[in-house]
Formats: C-alpha cells, sequence, structure tokens
C-alpha cells in the first residue's frame, strides 16, 4: 500500500470528537479491544462512496454514523505501524503493528490523531 | 415516546430505531448516575464524567465492541476527579475502549495529556510536548499522582 493513500476510521460516537474544535480524541484511533485498527482505504472511491460505506458500517453495527477520522498510510508507518488489506469488505484494511502495552497504545493513538483530519457526516 | 417523536418528525421508525435504542440505554444508565449540579468549575466536571457514564455504560458504546464503562470505573474516576487540587485547569472526559474514563488537558494538538483511569486505580497515561512524547503508567489512592499535576502545569504554562 502507497504512503499517500488515503484511509478513513468510521467515528460512531460523538464521545470522539472534542466539542471544542471538532477535532478526534486519541481514544477514537486505540485498537483495543482487538489487536488492529479496522480502517476503509479511500483507493477508487469517490467521496460519495466513502461516505457509503461508512453508512453500512454504521448501520451494521446499529450506531449513528458521526463522521470519518481520516490520514495517510504514511501517518501509521510514521508511528511504526503499518497497513495491510483486509477484504472483505471493500476496500477494508488494518493498521497493525501495535504495542500490547496500553500506555503505548495511547501515545501511538495520540500522535496518529494530531495528523489526522475530521469530517463531519453533516457539516 | 421515540415513536411519536420520530412520527412528529416525519422520519420512519425504522430508519430512527437503531439510534432510539441508543437513547434508550442512556436511560436505562441513569439510575447509577445520580443528577451533579454543574454550578462549579468542579460540578461541570462530574456532571460531564456523569454524562460519560450515562453513554458509555453499555458494552459496545463506540460501535468497535468496546467495554461498558461500570459503576467501579466511575468511581475511580470520580476519585481521581475529586482529588485535583481547587483551581486546576478543567479536563475535558470521555472513556476508552477498555471501559475506563478518561480525562485530556489540552492547549493545543502538540501540547495534550491524556489519562485512562482503571476501575483498579491504576492510571496509564500518554503526553505530547512539541517535538518530545512521555507515556505510562502509575498507580494512585486517594491524590491523582504528583507527576501527572506536575504534567498538565507544563502543558499550560507559557
Amino acid at each position: 500500500m502507497d504512503d499517500a493513500e488515503q484511509l478513513a476510521r468510521f467515528v460512531l460516537t460523538e464521545r470522539h470528537i472534542r466539542k471544542s474544535d471538532g477535532t478526534v480524541r486519541a481514544e477514537a484511533l486505540i485498537p483495543s479491544p482487538h489487536v488492529e485498527l479496522s480502517v476503509t482505504r479511500h483507493r477508487d472511491l469517490s467521496d460519495n462512496d466513502v461516505w457509503t460505506l461508512g453508512e453500512e458500517v454504521a448501520k451494521k453495527r446499529l450506531k449513528p454514523l458521526i463522521g470519518r477520522a481520516d490520514f495517510r498510510a504514511a501517518d501509521a508507518r510514521q508511528q511504526k505501524l503499518d497497513v495491510k488489506p483486509d477484504e472483505p469488505p471493500r476496500n477494508h484494511a488494518n493498521v497493525f503493528g501495535w504495542p500490547p502495552e496500553k500506555a503505548f497504545q495511547m501515545a501511538l493513538a495520540q500522535e496518529l490523531s494530531t495528523r489526522t483530519t475530521f469530517t463531519p457526516r453533516f457539516a | 415516546m421515540v415513536l411519536a417523536l420520530t412520527a412528529l418528525m416525519g422520519v420512519t421508525p425504522s430508519v430512527t430505531l437503531p439510534y432510539s435504542r441508543f437513547t434508550e440505554g442512556r436511560m436505562d444508565c441513569a439510575e447509577v448516575c445520580p443528577a451533579i449540579p454543574a454550578s462549579s468549575p468542579a460540578g461541570t466536571s462530574l456532571a460531564e464524567l456523569n454524562d460519560v457514564m450515562l453513554d458509555c455504560c453499555r458494552d459496545d458504546w463506540d460501535g468497535y465492541g468496546a467495554k461498558a464503562v461500570s459503576i467501579h470505573a466511575f468511581a475511580a474516576a470520580k476519585r481521581f476527579l475529586e482529588s485535583l487540587p481547587p483551581g486546576f485547569p478543567i479536563p475535558s472526559i470521555s472513556a476508552d475502549p477498555e471501559g475506563c474514563v478518561t480525562f485530556e488537558w489540552r492547549k493545543s494538538s502538540r501540547r495534550v495529556l491524556l489519562v485512562s483511569v482503571h476501575p483498579n486505580f491504576r492510571v496509564d497515561y500518554a503526553a505530547i510536548f512539541g517535538t518530545a512524547k512521555q507515556y505510562g503508567s502509575e498507580p494512585f489512592f486517594t491524590e491523582a499522582p504528583e507527576s501527572l499535576k506536575s504534567i498538565v502545569r507544563r502543558i499550560f504554562s507559557a
């Protein structure tokens, strides 16, 4: 996967967004209870297509789609993490290489969140 | 009530059912969270903590399998919050996927501390100061660890 690839983590709770400035909190990017962080690749998709996949994720999980946190594969790699495709579903991928220590995971998620752009579903 | 509201809004119940289910779950959890007046800075934080409990008191509150914030996690977080000295910067409060309450002190994206309080009275934390990072774990009993208070002061110093 190319460094420049855009990835989306769909946000399904307002608890993951700062009310003060609408940015993404680190908690949204901590993989627990899983060992990998589930994301969607933008590759070959229009913006509408990405939202459609987000709506499918939200519907499957019985949650409202709040928005999406976008970052590049390179942003994950700068934290010594990596990204691998994991289809199906279409364009699904996982960010892997997370350390087992919770505080270390928090530190990586915190740094990743600073490189993330949040787009609300309905601006 | 929910159906009546959705009917008034002209939305079909089948579309709103998942969200209404979420809202009803919040109501269920209200039994363990007494109302807290938000008339002071400390009261504001306690009210926010209460709100986090209401939002996150069921498994999978984040849609990705997060554990519920238990009453024990709530109690530990409340003790942590109440141990902060008067006049201390007010954190924003949320929860993490392990069901722990989180406190964030943030001056900017490069000056920020995130603390996760475990029900067993341990804290994990991660901080960014410009290009430097710091993270670790500490026990806490009746007082928030002095090291964390020191990091908060550093974040908000000039």
